[in-house]
């Protein structure tokens, strides 16, 4: 469902096909032991296709625990349409997206 | 007053008061001198209304001091008529500009709200660095007069996700300012808050879109295996804008029922704008039947439905259906082998596809040929011969596309194509691509090619683009 590298000390996380319920519930709770060995973890949408709002509120869930932890999220390389999710709930102003990968390890 | 200077890890950020003088420079350089490891200096210029052209000097003066640390000089919060100095002093384009706004103090950032350039940057800043001082001004403004600063301290409460401001929050949804009203939908969403969806609902058929939609949005984060049964209700609306709304809500939520409710609506849909909304919604749902769904909707009598329904292909790269795209591109409907046509050139990188359009193209009409000929040059598949004989085809975007194509395929070949039309095309739209084919690929001597190619040429826009090219260099 997803690889993880590590680039400039940072994790990215490159999530594959459907974020819904399920996956997004496995890309929290993988996301989360992430945060224990390191501070900013970037979630790469490149090769998603698709996604409810199911798997949106999971995405939700992650930011507020990292928040909580003190810990940085940031998206990058969604497609026209998974940035169209992202801006009709008005979460393009919650979360830190970025166009590239290496926007976001800037 | 004096300038004030904090270092923090290697950042040193420099506070000048609103008339900096020489003296404070040489005292600022002086202190920098001794100190290693610095990183970064930030200048805050936030006082500054005016600065004398002396101040700038020294700007530049400490600009290479640093440089010659290794560290970066960024100046913060410069005002408008600074700015224009910089501006006119060419120095804008030498010094990192940025706004920073730990220099301000909370009622200072709160201010910034009614600003439209830098209010949702601010919010940011206080939801990033939300603490008791931010949460004790933004709980004040919640219970301001203006709605700006209402509608701000609510979106800033919902990206720090204060659930504490819960209760307010949903009070808001009774306001009577309609950026309020989404302010609040909106971060009862993400907060998750189940208890407003009854009252949301409501919204979905408020007179103001941005609230509507924003209704749709929140309803679909807060759903439960209830509401696609009850958003698809609203499909029967006579309201066209609220269909489209529900349909929003309802791909946003992408389970079994929503799908039903969708894909059984398309066939009695009456509008086309909003068949064309569902072409698109259909594609974000994991089924097999939807690329079959698609190809019927290539046929629609609405072109904008076609096109939605070939991006929609195109998006679910249904690579399984090339073989029933490419049959539709014969269709006697020309629209129909138009769009089929556009979809196999995103879809399609083999040789069977570019041989098929090559075989079937002196059959179609002139508006699937011009589809073809952009999707030859986007399979890549060399078939520069067929293209290079579309050179003479008599209409000139045939030709214009051809060129292109070849470009796609054959970079050397298309110089050369380019070159000849230059020469010899009569038509401008043709030779303004040529000019484009030759700055992109630069072959070598193309500059002094351009410049003889430049005295010959009558048409205004060529020429014009041409000079673009050689000033460029």
């Amino acid at each position: 469902m997803f690889d993880v590298e590590e680039k400039a000390g940072k994790k990215i996380v490159y999530i594959k096909g459907e974020v819904n319920g399920e996956t997004g519930l496995e890309l929290k709770n993988n996301v989360l032991e992430i945060f224990k060995q390191i501070d900013t973890v970037i979630l790469s949408f490149k090769n998603v296709i698709y996604m409810n709002s199911s798997g949106l509120r999971e995405i939700i869930d992650l930011l507020k625990r990292s928040k909580r932890d003190k810990k940085e999220l940031r998206l990058c390389e969604m497609s026209g349409d998974i940035r169209d999710m992202f801006s009709f709930t008005g979460l393009d102003k919650v979360f830190q997206i970025f166009d590239s990968e290496s926007a976001a390890l800037r | 007053m004096a300038f004030k200077v904090e270092f923090h890890k290697g950042i040193v950020k420099i506070e000048l008061p609103d008339s900096p003088s020489m003296d404070d420079f040489t005292k600022i350089k002086k202190r920098l001198e001794d100190v290693e490891d610095i990183s970064v200096v930030k200048v805050d210029l936030r006082k500054c209304s005016y600065i004398q052209s002396k101040v700038v000097s020294n700007i530049i003066a400490l600009k290479k001091m640093l440089n010659e640390k290794k560290a970066k000089l960024i100046l913060t919060n410069v005002q408008e008529g600074v700015m224009q100095l910089l501006e006119i002093t060419n120095l804008i384009n030498f010094v990192q500009i940025e706004k920073d706004f730990s220099s301000y103090s909370v009622d200072e950032l709160a201010e910034f709200f009614i600003d439209p350039e830098v209010c949702d940057a601010v919010s940011d800043y206080i939801a990033t660095h939300y603490n008791d001082e931010f949460r004790n001004k933004m709980f004040e403004l919640l219970n301001s007069d203006d709605p700006i600063f209402k509608e701000y301290a609510i979106l800033t409460i919902g990206k720090a996700h204060d659930v504490t401001a819960l209760d307010t929050i949903r009070h808001a949804l009774n306001d009577e300012v309609g950026n309020v009203n989404k302010a609040a939908i909106l971060v009862l969403g993400w907060m998750g808050d189940e208890e407003s969806k009854e009252e949301i609902y409501s919204f979905l058929e408020s007179d103001f879109i941005d609230v509507a939609e924003a209704a749709a949005a929140s309803i679909a984060l807060l759903s439960d295996e209830d509401d696609s049964h009850k958003l698809g209700e609203f499909l029967k609306s006579p309201d066209e804008r609220l269909r489209r709304i529900a349909i929003q809500a309802l791909t946003l939520i992408n389970d079994d029922d929503s799908y039903n409710f969708l894909k059984n609506h398309v066939k009695n849909e009456t509008s086309e704008m909003v068949r064309a909304t569902l072409a698109k919604s259909l594609s974000f749902y994991n089924k097999a039947e939807v690329a079959d769904i698609l190809l019927d909707l290539l046929k629609d009598e609405s072109l904008k439905v076609r096109e939605a329904a070939a991006s929609s292909l195109i998006r679910i790269n249904a690579k399984s259906k090339i073989g029933d795209i490419l049959q539709r591109v014969t269709d006697e409907d020309s629209w129909v082998g138009y769009f089929a046509a556009k979809a196999i050139g995103e879809l399609c990188r083999e040789k069977t596809c570019s041989d098929y359009l090559i075989k079937v193209y002196d059959r179609v009409e002139q508006n699937v040929k011009l589809a073809i000929v952009h999707a030859l040059g986007n399979i890549g598949i060399n078939c520069s011969d067929f293209l290079m004989g579309l050179m003479s085809d008599k209409n000139e975007d045939i030709r214009k596309e051809a060129l292109e194509a070849i470009y796609k395929i054959e970079k050397e070949k298309a110089v050369e194509m380019a070159e000849s039309a230059l020469n010899e095309d009569d038509n401008w739209v043709v030779r303004f691509k040529a000019v484009d084919i030759l700055a992109n690929a630069k072959p070598s001597g193309y500059q002094d090619f351009l410049r003889s190619i430049y005295e010959k040429e009558n048409n205004r826009y060529v020429k014009e683009k041409i000079l673009s090219v050689l000033e460029g260099l």
